[in-house]
């Protein structure tokens, strides 16, 4: 019978018509003084169980063999030269600070990711029709049960300038009076404000031209409560 | 033996245990499912249901989830095209990471000509809570699956032969219903739609002339007295999650259309359209000669 049984690993299932009935049979339990039987699948041969398997690995080694070697057909719909400009980006997140939360922001080496919690279907509509309008097919929308998330991955690249280190932005922050509780720790710059000063950060990171030159990680704070809306940044 | 199936708020609770005879109903009950996310779910289950075997040392539980907890969906593909690639290139492109990060996939080929897969996913998170609450009562979760999914496992206990092929009909609330159609053992469709003048079809997955029949077969048994010409089925079996049985029985009418008493078959009462939803304990039966 086709089994649905999610307790199972994950993937495909082409094995998903389990002949339970066919292959159940009782076992007796050593207590004769009982009626109580346990069900128990009668086992399939080792052999029969791993050639499957080999056959898996084999195909997944070939099949990743063929996705690293032809990237370009598997990202059909991202566009990895996909042009935008930063502030346009900050400027829709900013405009609509109230219609959702960030649940992270990476600039990293290979992107610009942004995971963002929308309130409301109304919201996660507009945002979606903002963002489309500037980067067409690097933003992602999902509705699952009532999260409404939009997953944005941009190009992206860090540039070290050896010139400006994390001393100096961490000076530069400070003497620009922005008022952020910050400090460096380990060689990285762990900052935590809200939403308004983050934002304010990250303009002010690409007006200095400063924004590729750093690892940058923001996250909300998971310990508060959602509403208290406090960010955690990490400059390295 | 513990099962439990939840439809909608409320839980659908059955302990028995293996008999000479076929299983042994020691309790059952309706509770409220108040538990969010089945978050220490068990808690919520025995403080309003009382297990009587707790000191047994093989503790095994069975779940059906409420249809509403996962997510269905389908994709066709090209039989030229190996199914591993595909999915490999759904996961990136359609799913993304989202999804992949914070799911578990599972996809299952649906017999045809079609080439279609239904893709289930479940949060990992609803998942993990699941499997640590049975950890905290020292239970051992053999098997977990979905709402009519579910009542399929129990089919066999209604005059069903393995060279069938048969419709699993469910009648929900709020006039959706839910079909699975079946060639022998193999799924062939799923169907979800609204009943009404007009029968509206809200998901379909499968082949697309199987899709016609079986929403012209439900219109001719819902709307309409005329039989369809073309039966391509032996048996359906009905059952319900509501509590009025008049559309039941206007189904049940028809030829060939088997109500999924359970109640008769595991708790010794006839008729008692009541119990139709325990169907989907069913999952806690497979294999067991009833």
């Amino acid at each position: 019978m086709f089994d649905v049984n999610l307790i199972k690993k994950p993937g495909l299932k082409t094995d998903c018509v389990d002949n339970d009935i066919k292959d159940i049979e009782p076992i007796q339990n050593d207590d004769n003084n009982t009626n109580n039987i346990y069900v128990k699948p009668v086992t399939k041969s080792k052999r029969k169980r791993y050639f499957p398997l080999i056959i898996l690995i084999l195909f997944l080694i070939s099949g990743l063999f063929y996705f690293y070697s032809d990237n370009s057909i598997v990202n059909l719909n991202t566009n990895k030269n996909q042009v935008f400009l930063l502030d346009d980006i900050i400027g829709i997140m900013n405009k609509n600070k109230t219609s959702f939360t960030i649940k992270s922001i990476q600039f990293n080496q290979r992107a610009f990711t942004a995971n963002l919690k929308c309130s409301s279907e109304y919201s996660f509509y507009n945002l979606l029709d903002y963002f489309s309008k500037i980067i067409q097919y690097n933003i992602k929308g999902y509705h699952v049960k009532n999260n409404y998330v939009l997953d944005i991955d941009l190009p992206w690249v860090v540039v070290r300038n050896n010139n400006f280190n994390i001393d100096l932005l961490n000076k530069e922050l400070s003497d620009l009076g922005f008022n952020l509780k910050q400090e460096i720790y380990n060689n990285k710059l762990i900052i935590v404000s809200n939403f308004d000063n983050i934002i304010s950060l990250i303009k002010l990171m690409s007006d200095l031209d400063l924004i590729n030159n750093f690892f940058i990680d923001i996250k909300q704070v998971q310990s508060l409560p959602n509403s208290i809306g406090l960010y955690q940044v990490i400059i390295e | 033996m513990l099962s439990l199936s939840q439809t909608s708020n409320s839980l659908f609770c059955i302990e028995w245990i293996p008999s000479g005879t076929g299983p042994k109903v020691i309790n059952y009950k309706k509770i409220p499912a108040n538990f969010y996310r089945y978050n220490n779910f068990l808690d919520a289950v025995f403080n309003e249901f009382n297990v009587e075997n707790n000191d047994d040392v093989h503790k095994v539980l069975t779940l059906s989830l409420n249809i509403d907890d996962i997510c269905i969906t389908s994709f066709k593909y090209d039989s030229n095209i190996a199914l591993e690639e595909k999915i490999i290139w759904y996961e990136k492109s359609f799913l993304g990471k989202y999804i992949i990060e914070n799911h578990d996939v599972y996809y299952y080929p649906i017999a045809g000509n079609d080439n279609e897969v239904m893709v289930i996913y479940i949060s990992k998170e609803l998942k993990n809570n699941i499997l640590e609450s049975c950890n905290k009562y020292g239970y051992d979760l053999q098997h977990l699956t979905i709402d009519i999914f579910s009542a399929n496992h129990a089919v066999h206990i209604y005059n069903y032969s393995k060279t069938d092929n048969y419709i699993l009909w469910k009648i929900g609330k709020g006039k959706q219903h839910y079909l699975l159609y079946y060639e022998k053992t193999a799924l062939k469709h799923y169907l979800n739609f609204k009943s009404g003048k007009k029968i509206e079809c809200i998901q379909s997955i499968g082949e697309k002339s199987l899709r016609d029949d079986l929403i012209k077969l439900v219109d001719s048994f819902l709307n309409s007295d005329k039989n369809i010409d073309n039966k391509f089925y032996d048996k359906i079996y009905l059952y319900q999650s509501k509590s009025n049985v008049q559309l039941l029985k206007k189904i049940s009418n028809k030829d060939n259309v088997i109500i999924m008493d359970i109640g008769s078959k595991l708790f010794n009462k006839n008729n008692n359209y009541n119990l139709l939803t325990y169907n989907e304990n069913g999952n806690s039966l497979r294999g067991i000669d009833v």
